[in-house]
């Protein structure tokens, strides 16, 4: 300790007013508080069996049953943490480790791998399915519109051409049939086509058409009235980032 | 209050052992529990006044003297005998009055010059207050500094503890402490002298 002289000399140089001040203690005690202090912490320490454990093995021993539970606690650890935050934040290690294969491929099988798959597809085949399904779609039912509505008129134009339009109507239940009695001729049929909605057409698909009638209608397509490939390339982007959005 | 006293002279005329035999015999379990009353009877009076003139109540002093002592029994077994005892204990003091400070700003929930004006408060409500005698106003003076220096302050004034121990115990070079400590008592003189 440095003696009280210095320290009161220091602060003289401060403050003369304080250094001039008598120390008084201003506080006071209970009686006896002093005498039997150590008596009650012993008391408080030794009523908290805790302290005593993590105390008297401090250095030696481990509480009882520690390495029993080791495991077990170190597994909840590793739950709760993996629930908390990402792998790389707590399990460095695990996070290292991912992308460490166990399995092995052969030799340049990855290289080679889509010329073997383009090998197994058809070259024409490929082409067609390589069609936005929704651009294919569109020409399989307009074709068969088309081709619906012209057999339609024809056999009424032929077979009744003396019937008023209500009366033929009213031997047929079939809409679209109905609805083809008002086409006399090609160019009024042909008018009648571009009037249709998508909807009107997408219905009268869903109730008559199938996928063998479409495929047959598809291959009958030629490669002129296809569109252009870049526009479906585009789309087929469009589909691998909606994929990998999703 | 019936049974309080000013101060106690007891452990002024008592001779305690030194220091390397205290813990020699804590360190011992056959000893241990002698050694821990001999630390406790020795550091007792200086860490409880230490506390108190921090924390003012002696309700709270008592908790908080009572609650260092317990980490001193857990702790002592580390304890790195390169530094001193006395310095270990007031650093172990210094942290619990400090949480114990914290803790009561939360609990109150108040800011911290209101918290100050708080132990101001407290002051004020002892029996034996006495706001014409220099020593309470040099207690308010005291209540009025930030908790560093209310600390660096009384560790120097009452304790007169050497600037380098005083490092040790609040981690704050010797330094900054000279200027802590000079500021103090220059609000403190400052106060006095305008109330």
């Amino acid at each position: 300790m440095e003696h009280s002289v210095h320290i009161l000399d220091e602060l003289k140089q401060i403050s003369p007013f304080l250094s001039d001040m008598k120390k008084i203690n201003v506080f006071s005690v209970p009686q006896g508080y002093f005498s039997n202090l150590d008596r009650r912490i012993l008391e408080n320490i030794f009523n908290q069996p805790n302290l005593l454990l993590t105390s008297e093995h401090h250095n030696l021993g481990v509480p009882e049953g520690y390495f029993e539970n080791l495991p077990g606690n170190i597994l909840s650890k590793i739950k709760s943490l993996q629930t908390e935050g990402s792998d790389s934040e707590h399990f460095p290690l695990l996070q290292s480790l991912k992308n460490d294969h166990v399995f092995d491929v052969p030799d340049q099988y990855f290289h080679q791998l889509p010329a073997a798959i383009m090998a197994r597809i058809d070259p024409q085949r490929s082409r067609v399915t390589g069609l936005k399904r929704k651009t294919l779609w569109n020409y399989a039912v307009a074709a068969s519109i088309t081709g619906l509505m012209a057999i339609s008129s024809l056999l009424v134009v032929d077979k009744n051409p003396s019937l008023p339009g209500n009366q033929v109507a009213g031997r047929s239940s079939v809409p679209a049939i109905q609805a083809s009695y008002q086409y006399k001729t090609e160019e009024q049929i042909m008018e009648g086509i571009t009037t249709l909605s998508n909807d009107d057409i997408i219905k009268y698909l869903e109730t008559t058409g199938s996928d063998a009638d479409n495929e047959a209608l598809a291959s009958g397509v030629t490669e002129q009235g296809l569109p252009e490939q870049t526009d479906y390339l585009q789309n087929e982007k469009t589909l691998d980032a909606y994929l990998n959005q999703n | 209050m019936i049974g309080f006293f000013i101060f106690t002279l007891e452990t002024l005329t008592m001779v305690h052992p030194d220091d390397q035999e205290l813990l020699a015999t804590f360190k011992n379990p056959a000893t241990k529990e002698q050694g821990f009353t001999s630390i406790v009877k020795k550091f007792q009076e200086k860490l409880y006044w230490h506390i108190r003139r921090m924390v003012i109540d002696h309700e709270d002093a008592n908790d908080v003297v009572q609650n260092m002592f317990i980490k001193v029994w857990n702790g002592l077994d580390s304890f790195r005998e390169a530094s001193q005892l006395y310095t270990w204990l007031y650093r172990i003091a210094t942290n619990e009055c400090l949480t114990f400070l914290e803790q009561k700003k939360r609990k109150q929930a108040i800011s911290i010059s209101n918290h100050e004006s708080g132990l101001s408060n407290q002051l004020r409500a002892d029996t034996n207050f006495d706001a014409h005698r220099l020593e309470w106003k040099l207690q308010l003076g005291i209540q009025q500094l930030p908790e560093k220096q209310r600390l660096v302050f009384n560790l120097r004034y009452y304790d007169e503890m050497p600037y380098d121990e005083m490092s040790k115990v609040l981690d704050t070079s010797a330094g900054a402490l000279k200027a802590s400590y000079h500021h103090a008592a220059k609000k403190i003189e400052e106060y006095i002298l305008n109330h």
